[in-house]
């Protein structure tokens, strides 16, 4: 690599990122961050402990979002039961671990192969055959069923039915440590949480590096085809149901390895850790973070991870909000109408409002950007309103000359 | 009776009319002549109110109708037959003929003009209770007419008639409606890829190129114009 | 404990049919709602049971103040009301974008409903005991038994059904609202307000599925959990009848019953409960063998 190419802006700026998650689970420590500067207006600069959990499942979200986001976003297939699959994903990594006795990393890939290939033949298969409302239906009763399924007698001796599975937080193996130790002469040790921490985002990077190589392949233009025009993507020479099969797994894949990290994060799990309500905060993470984007995925994991505190404290922020009753009550009905409200005012979510407003600094104009989440929407609008059945069919032939 | 000017209008931003402008006096029959993609259609679409225009009037017995809705243009007495027929198939013969009179409510007037219908187009009678999906195409096309009948229009805009039928076919259509237009005095817009046969039946007529009128006159001097004969009519 | 065999209790058997017939109907008008929705726009409407249970909380509330009736008849009025209301400044302006666009703003009213009756009426069960009208003994023949309320949720669907069969087939209305759910451009042209027909369509699907919202949280309980299950059994109708066929709705709706409570009998306690088993095998089994469902007609592959 040249000395140019490290000098580059994208370079620097990576660096950067990279410097900040490496020394974050530290810096609650330091003097800037630990409080003493507090009420800048409505924001503290204060960093406890705890923000290296929120960081942790930070990264377990990305995965989860880059997955919903991979397969709706990018691919065009609507899926409801999302979080079906990352349950499916935790369960098979606590399962391996409890009751087969693999170790945990393993175990967490080995969740995230099996989830895969099980989206992707059980699900993604069949899926083929099916238009957007039907496949949502069937997602849907997915997620709605699996509880029961979990909770099934027959798999009891492996699933604890109700009860779930739990494990004892994991430390960081002394081998780590000992070599830490040596190299910082005993300055720097990791917790549990903080090496939590490290395993999570080390492997949400490293996916996000390979999604990002998997968009840009053949792969992923073939997605982008079959989401535009199924018909076009034929024409083109994309096989439709292997690739859409692909889709899910792929998909499917992060979501398992997700769900395995989720299972470890939070050290247990069970038939209602995640249910329909998630799979639809899912769908609300990558639709305001941005369709069809890496950045919008990034977007959502910091949705998914933060919306919760954000809605709980917004009567602090805003005045007048300390009347409401019950003011924690109405996050739903807030994150129901911001994706409503979404979907109607700006479909490209936030990283198609940064975009725009990136290519216009850069002077390139609307019209000059390369933007997937600008074709996302206009390919899927084409697509999509050419594919509903019945009446549309009528109004797009009267439209031709 | 009709009389659009300097009408423009656009699907998205692609541009389907630059700048028509066609009259349409009481009770004759006006042809639109042209290629596939001239504007023809987009020209009774905009007069229906399905386009809206961008520019330029349209005005229906003095009054404009640039902003006006479908459902009130079809009031006022102007009913469409559109392009590819557009029936409702999954409904029976006779509920397409009393939908072609939503507007109407003089409940006795509208079953004589079902009966009217039927004497214009006595197969349309047999099969009044039968699914129009399971019509012939010819069949179909007399139902659309049918249908464009019963909102008792002063103006009827016939959007190819001909359109994939068998030659007889279309001439028994087309005695029909040179009938009807005579016998009730309707004015009516044919839009026809047909040059020869529009031009047989119609008084006037005009020819659209690329979203413009490029030649407008009597239907017998369109038949004899050189250039017209050449590209549109074959001979 | 396995219950025994039909031909050793016929009764029991005959006491699972009917009473899954009586659950079967409440399925049956809340599928009859969603399709009427896909039918005239095109739109799967996941906030379906969310709106049906937000017009029972309201009727409940409205209870304090009238009698069970005119509670009833108020709440699906405004549940009429919001319907339209919702077509038009939510739904319309998706209407000619993607299918997952308004699908996700369906998921989106979804969310909004059950959130909005959670901070209303809060996570206490209601009940609407003292003021139900379907009070009293069950009717019986030999050993086969039908409650009061079981009586009255087949006859108020027996009603729905009659008044929407002859709203849809014996009037101008209805007819309208059928020729909008075939071919917009055609009803234009022949002077129908489409826009009006397609918020009339969305308010009269609300005030059905809030019949069935009332009816439901009259048999189970009445919380904000109550119509996920009901949901998912009215989609396993609607898709085993047919996503179009409002006939399909009512026949798949009674057959989601019946297989329900049989399932519930007949499969031995020991595996667990398989209730919401039975209605994701079906709409996995339906869409697998034949898409369309037993009545349905649209082609369910994307073209």
């Amino acid at each position: 690599m040249s000395v140019r190419a490290l000098l580059q802006p994208r370079f620097l700026w990576l660096s950067l990122l990279g410097v900040v998650l490496i020394v974050f689970p530290y810096v609650h420590g330091w003097p800037l961050f630990d409080g003493s500067i507090r009420n800048l207006g409505f924001f503290t600069l204060e960093i406890t402990e705890f923000r290296t959990f929120n960081a942790t499942m930070f990264g377990v979200w990305l995965l989860v979002a880059m997955s919903m986001n991979l397969l709706t976003g990018t691919s065009g297939q609507i899926s409801l039961g999302h979080a079906a699959v990352v349950l499916v994903g935790a369960y098979t990594t606590g399962i391996l671990f409890d009751e087969f006795g693999v170790p945990l990393a393993l175990a967490v890939i080995l969740a995230g192969v099996f989830t895969g290939v099980v989206g992707g033949l059980v699900i993604g298969l069949p899926a083929a055959r099916l238009s957007g409302p039907y496949l949502a239906i069937a997602t849907f009763s997915l997620i709605i069923t699996l509880p029961q399924i979990l909770k099934l007698n027959g798999i009891n001796s492996w699933t604890n039915g109700a009860l779930g599975i739990g494990i004892r937080p994991v430390e960081p193996p002394n081998l780590v440590n000992d070599f830490l130790g040596a190299v910082t002469r005993d300055a720097v040790s990791l917790n549990e949480r903080q090496w939590i921490y490290y395993v999570t985002i080390g492997t949400a990077v490293l996916m996000t590096v390979l999604l990002w190589n998997i968009t840009r392949s053949r792969i992923g233009r073939a997605f982008v085809a079959l989401r535009d025009s199924e018909i076009g993507a034929e024409q083109m020479g994309v096989n439709v149901p292997l690739y859409k099969a692909l889709a899910f797994g792929i998909s499917s894949f992060y979501a398992g390895i997700g769900g395995g990290l989720f299972f470890v994060v939070q050290t247990f799990v069970a038939p209602e850790s995640l249910r329909f309500n998630d799979s639809i905060l899912f769908l609300v993470a990558v639709v305001i973070g941005g369709l069809g984007t890496i950045l919008g995925s990034v977007f959502g994991a910091l949705f998914l991870a933060f919306q919760a505190e954000v809605i709980s404290n917004l009567p602090d922020w805003i005045p007048g909000l300390n009347n409401v009753r019950d003011f924690e009550r109405l996050s739903p009905v807030i994150y129901g109408s911001l994706l409503i409200a979404t979907i109607l005012t700006f479909p490209r979510g936030l990283a198609g409002i940064v975009q725009s407003l990136l290519s216009l600094r850069r002077g390139g104009g609307i019209g000059a950007m390369d933007l997937p989440a600008l074709s996302a929407i206009r390919g899927t609008l084409r697509n999509l309103s050419a594919s509903l059945p019945g009446n549309s069919d009528a109004d797009d032939s009267g439209k031709k000359e | 009776m009709l009389s659009l000017r300097n009408v423009h209008a656009a699907y998205g931003s692609v541009l389907a009319l630059r700048g028509i402008s066609l009259e349409a006096p009481e009770g004759n029959i006006v042809s639109v002549l042209g290629a596939n993609g001239a504007g023809k259609s987009s020209t009774l679409r905009a007069i229906s109110g399905l386009l809206r225009p961008s520019q330029g009037t349209i005005e229906f017995e003095g009054k404009s109708i640039n902003r006006t809705s479908p459902e009130k243009i079809v009031q006022m007495g102007i009913s469409h037959v559109p392009e590819g027929r557009q029936i409702f198939t999954e409904l029976t013969v006779m509920e397409n003929l009393r939908l072609g009179a939503y507007t109407r409510r003089d409940g006795d007037a509208i079953k004589s003009d079902i009966d009217r219908v039927f004497s214009y187009f006595p197969v349309l009678g047999e099969r009044a209770k039968q699914q129009a999906a399971l019509l012939s195409g010819g069949e179909q096309q007399m139902l659309a007419i049918g249908r464009a009948l019963m909102a008792k229009p002063r103006l009827l805009l016939l959007d190819e008639p001909s359109l994939g039928l068998a030659p007889m076919l279309v001439r028994e259509i087309f005695g029909i409606i040179k009938t009807i237009s005579e016998e009730q005095g309707l004015t009516i817009l044919l839009v026809e890829q047909d040059a020869s046969l529009a031009l047989s039946i119609a008084n006037h007529g005009y020819l659209l190129e690329t979203g413009t009128v490029v030649l407008d006159d009597t239907a017998e001097q369109l038949r004899g114009n050189e250039s017209v004969r050449r590209s549109y009519l074959g001979y | 404990m396995l219950a025994a065999p039909p031909w050793e209790d016929p009764d029991l058997f005959a006491q699972q049919i009917v009473s899954g017939i009586a659950s079967g109907s409440l399925f049956a008008i809340l599928a009859l709602a969603i399709v009427m929705i896909y039918r005239s726009t095109d739109v799967l409407n996941f906030g379906q049971g969310e709106m049906a249970l937000f017009a029972a909380f309201m009727s409940w509330t409205f209870l304090t103040r009238m009698d069970f009736w005119p509670a009833f008849f108020l709440a699906i009025l405004v549940a009429a009301v919001m319907g339209a209301a919702l077509e038009r400044f939510v739904l319309r302006p998706v209407s000619e974008a993607p299918v997952l666009n308004s699908i996700v703003v369906t998921l989106g009213l979804f969310v909004v409903f059950n959130g909005l009756s959670l901070w209303i009426w809060g996570s206490q069960p209601k009940g609407y005991g003292p003021f139900s009208v379907f009070k009293g003994d069950a009717t019986c023949v030999s050993d086969v038994c039908i409650g009061r309320l079981n009586i009255g949720i087949l006859v108020v669907t027996l009603i729905i059904m009659v008044l929407l069969y002859l709203l849809f087939q014996h009037t101008r209305l209805g007819l309208a609202l059928r020729a909008t759910a075939q071919n917009r451009t055609a009803s234009r042209l022949v002077g129908i307000p489409v826009g009006n027909m397609l918020s009339i369509g969305w308010g009269l699907a609300a005030a059905v599925g809030a019949v069935a919202g009332v009816m439901a949280t009259q048999n189970l309980s009445l919380t904000t959990g109550t119509m996920f299950a009901v949901l998912l059994f009215a989609f396993a109708a609607a898709v085993l009848g047919g996503l179009d066929s409002p006939v399909g709705a009512v026949v798949g709706g009674l057959s989601i019953g019946v297989i329900k409570n049989l399932a519930g009998t007949y499969v031995p306690p020991e595996v667990g409960s398989v209730d919401l088993l039975v209605a994701f095998l079906v709409i996995v089994l339906v869409l697998m063998v034949r898409p369309t469902g037993l009545f349905g007609r649209r082609a369910v592959r994307r073209v």
